[in-house]
């Protein structure tokens, strides 16, 4: 064994030209009179050669993988996913109307951005204070002309599959941490047919995700992170409510209705979400586009439900899945019972912007590619 | 014969061999779509577009290192090249032989054996890296790809003495080098029967 070894290290050492020319006297007259020798050290040449290889190549990959998400993320198109059940669609209670309410809020953002840039050109001409922001404004007008332009597209029923395919078409959506070990929960919809996902936030930075576990009527989805420099996330500060909520209970929600985390508050209105379904909560939250997959919390901080969907046709009701339904029925299921539900109460009797200090690095926007 | 590149096209293979990130970032935007069509007009997803898309670019970038090297094409054609040739070795490995893709540009034959020589080497490294346990895998992937050394190892491993420490790594490499060798033999058999289809 020890002589095996011996051997092992004196190749190494004549293929990193360590030898001294004594050993390497001798060394060479061994090599030439065995065969074996010689192919032990093709051998090990060929190892040290991989491992070159690897190594270079790993790290092209990284880079390479970081420019195509840089390059996918301007191509960005909002057209985040939200659940709309209408009135009038009572048979087909899981199809997503999202074009449209997309659309809608592109159409509104336009606006609003751009009576914005006319009150500036109005206000500072061309004052050198306002050119960096007016700058910004008319990036952010193109983007979202772009946008636009891609959602008038997809309405298009025209449009050919071929012709489709060209073009990567991406949602957003919001997600939220359960485990420390990378565990992530959005809605099914917001992850239907993905190609690849990605979850980003200020503390995390963006990496990328699979899917672990989907139900399509509860309209939930695990993810898990699958980055291999994935340290993990911080300890959870949140538990599961386990029991059912009343209405009048107040409720807050953390989603990415656009670029950044955006706060938003309200109450549970009903035991029941829309038509009766016991699964869900009706709650008065202002929930838009991106808002879908977020996670509903009540003042101590307790996870209740995660932001499904609203009505369209009623002014304020939103619908959110209760915590019970996934803790009892989701983590039950054989994929993802290794999950160990969150228990910590970490934020109880902390004020609301502390608990969101805390909360906010367990919140991700989920960029999703199909 | 060498043909001689624009002004622009020898600036951005300079900049690719000094290992400029912006060059490459330059690159990767300007060839994605003309591949991505190639890929996804030949029977192929999003997903398979960018995977044969950034292989072909390691090739690149990978042989504008080698010394010998010298580019007879534009960087787009050779980029195309290979995507091309990755693609149909795809799509016989799917069983779909064909050698009449729908091309969109015009292509070069390119000498294939080095590139799969490298890309079977990665492959066999990548299974036999992931199938060692620790702490077999950090000791190895610090001598050997982190360049440090014995003392530095015995240390953040913990071991009493240098010996242990050689002889755990010496262990170490004997499981790696038989499934690296077990997986190396067996692709390259692989590719030998393809060939002779």
């Amino acid at each position: 064994m020890t002589n095996k070894r011996e051997t092992d290290e004196l190749i190494e050492r004549y293929c990193q030209g360590q030898l001294t020319p004594e050993e390497l006297r001798i060394f060479d007259q061994w090599r030439e009179s065995d065969p074996e020798m010689a192919n032990a050290i093709d051998d090990h040449r060929l190892i040290t050669d991989s491992f070159r290889i690897f190594a270079e190549r790993t790290d092209l990959k990284k880079k390479l993988a970081v420019i195509h998400n840089e390059m996918e993320s301007e191509q960005f198109v909002y057209k985040s996913p939200l659940k709309v059940v209408e009135k009038s669609d009572s048979k087909v209670r899981l199809l997503w109307k999202r074009y449209r309410v997309a659309a809608v809020a592109a159409v509104a953002a336009i606006i609003a951005v751009s009576s914005t840039i006319l009150y500036y050109d109005l206000a500072g001409g061309g004052a050198v204070k306002n050119q960096n922001a007016y700058r910004e404004l008319r990036r952010e007008v193109e983007n979202i002309k772009r946008k636009q332009k891609a959602l008038l597209q997809d309405q298009n029923s025209s449009i050919s599959k071929d012709q489709e395919q060209d073009q990567t078409q991406s949602f957003t959506g919001t997600g939220f941490a359960i485990t420390s070990n990378g565990y992530v929960l959005t809605s099914y919809h917001v992850v239907e047919d993905a190609t690849s996902i990605y979850i980003s936030n200020e503390k995390l930075g963006q990496v990328q995700v699979k899917t672990v576990y989907t139900d399509k009527s509860l309209d939930l989805a695990v993810l898990k992170v699958d980055d291999v420099d994935f340290k993990g996330f911080t300890e959870m500060p949140y538990s599961f409510k386990k029991s059912i909520s009343d209405p009048g209970e107040k409720v807050f929600t953390l989603g990415f209705p656009r670029e950044d985390l955006v706060y938003n508050e309200g109450s549970i209105s009903s035991y029941t979400g829309y038509e009766g379904d016991t699964t869900a909560y009706q709650i008065s939250i202002p929930v838009n586009p991106g808002n879908s997959g977020g996670p509903l919390f009540d003042n101590q901080g307790n996870l209740l439900g995660i932001i499904s969907g609203k009505n369209s046709s009623a002014e304020g009701a939103s619908f959110a899945v209760k915590s019970k339904w996934i803790s009892d029925y989701i983590f039950k299921q054989r994929e993802v019972a290794n999950i160990t539900i969150p228990s910590r109460k970490n934020l109880k009797g902390a004020d609301r912007p502390a608990q969101i200090k805390k909360l906010k690095d367990f919140v991700f926007m989920v960029k999703v590619y199909n | 014969m060498k043909q001689v590149l624009p002004v622009t096209e020898a600036d951005t293979l300079q900049s690719l061999q000094s290992g400029d990130q912006k060059a490459l970032k330059l690159v990767y935007r300007q060839h994605y779509q003309t591949i991505m069509n190639l890929v996804l007009n030949n029977g192929g997803s999003l997903q398979e577009a960018k995977d044969v898309y950034q292989e072909a670019l390691i090739v690149f970038y990978e042989k504008l290192q080698e010394d010998d090297f010298e580019l007879n094409c534009t960087i787009k054609t050779f980029i195309y090249s290979v995507s091309r040739r990755l693609w149909l070795k795809q799509l016989q490995r799917k069983s779909r032989y064909t050698d009449d893709l729908s091309d969109t540009d015009e292509f070069i034959q390119v000498e294939s054996e080095d590139m799969e020589q490298k890309e079977d080497q990665y492959h066999a490294m990548q299974v036999a890296l992931e199938g060692l346990g620790e702490p077999c895998r950090s000791i190895l992937k610090d001598f050997y790809l982190n360049n440090q050394s014995m003392d530095d190892i015995t240390e953040k491993f913990g071991y009493t003495n240098s010996d242990n420490a050689k002889n755990q790594k010496y262990k170490c490499l004997k499981r790696l080098k038989k499934t690296f060798f077990e997986v190396y033999q067996k692709t390259g058999n692989n590719n030998d029967q393809q060939e002779r289809n």
